[in-house]
């Protein structure tokens, strides 16, 4: 998160990104992660997952909590799956994106998790002005 | 859903050129952007009703005219929203890695 200036406005960008290492290949990682039956068993709920672009997904988590929202994009073969949600009392949604990328010692589990301004810089439309700074910020850069 | 007008703004390539220009050069209203930019009035205001929609932009008056800004987050909500998130994750992740450890029942 960074501040900057846009014009005469203060832009403030929401991003946050993860990363996980765990044993063996992408495919047997992605039955983990993103399969609906064990999709709720790491994200901390009961998961209703239609898994097809569009699909609807509702998570009640184990504290009680809620998410609702749709499936952006959802590819075995990519090892991508993307999803919006948000709480029932908030109007904005924001956007998650699970990839898993394999590497000599296993799979990297990567999770970036943006408020909408934050999620043009993630699907590779930068806005002129604002740049990719280390794994969890973006800034603005400074005229 | 509230994430569905979302996903439509960022999709259409119009719609990122005008976010692109108010972020890039400043607010701007529905008639400084149409001499700027190959569009219409009619249409640089339809795809700024569908941004403000997927609030992504904000608009107030300015004389006769209506003005629209790049919705700015607010800053105390970041700082919140940044740690808050990010332990979120950093507990689901970590029930993720307790998986893998656990010999898996057939």
């Amino acid at each position: 998160m960074e501040l900057g200036k846009a014009g005469q406005e203060t832009v403030v960008i929401h991003s946050v990104e993860r990363e996980l290492l765990v044993p063996g290949e992408p495919d047997e990682a992605w039955e983990a992660v993103a399969d609906p039956e064990r999709l709720g068993a790491w994200l901390g709920g009961d998961v209703e997952l239609d898994p097809v672009p569009g699909g609807d997904f509702h998570i009640t988590f184990d504290d009680g909590g809620e998410r609702t929202g749709f499936v952006e994009e959802i590819d075995a073969e990519a090892h991508r799956f993307a999803f919006w949600w948000r709480r029932p009392d908030d109007e904005l949604a924001t956007r998650v994106q699970i990839s898993l990328d394999e590497t000599e010692e296993g799979t990297l589990v990567r999770v970036v998790e943006t408020s909408p301004m934050a999620t043009l810089d993630v699907v590779g439309i930068p806005l002129p002005g604002f740049r990719a700074q280390g794994p969890t910020a973006l800034a603005l850069a400074f005229a | 859903m509230s994430g569905e007008p979302v996903f439509a703004a960022l999709s259409d390539a119009t719609r990122r050129t005008l976010l692109t220009r108010l972020a890039d050069g400043g607010p701007a209203t529905a008639t400084q952007l149409a001499a700027e930019l190959p569009i219409t009035r009619q249409a640089v205001i339809k795809h700024l009703e569908a941004l403000r929609d997927a609030q992504l932009v904000t608009s107030a008056r300015a004389g006769r005219e209506v003005r629209y800004t790049v919705t700015p987050e607010p800053l105390a909500d970041a700082v919140g929203w940044i740690a808050d998130v990010g332990a979120q994750w950093d507990s689901r992740l970590a029930a993720l890695q307790a998986q893998f450890s656990q010999p898996r029942t057939k």
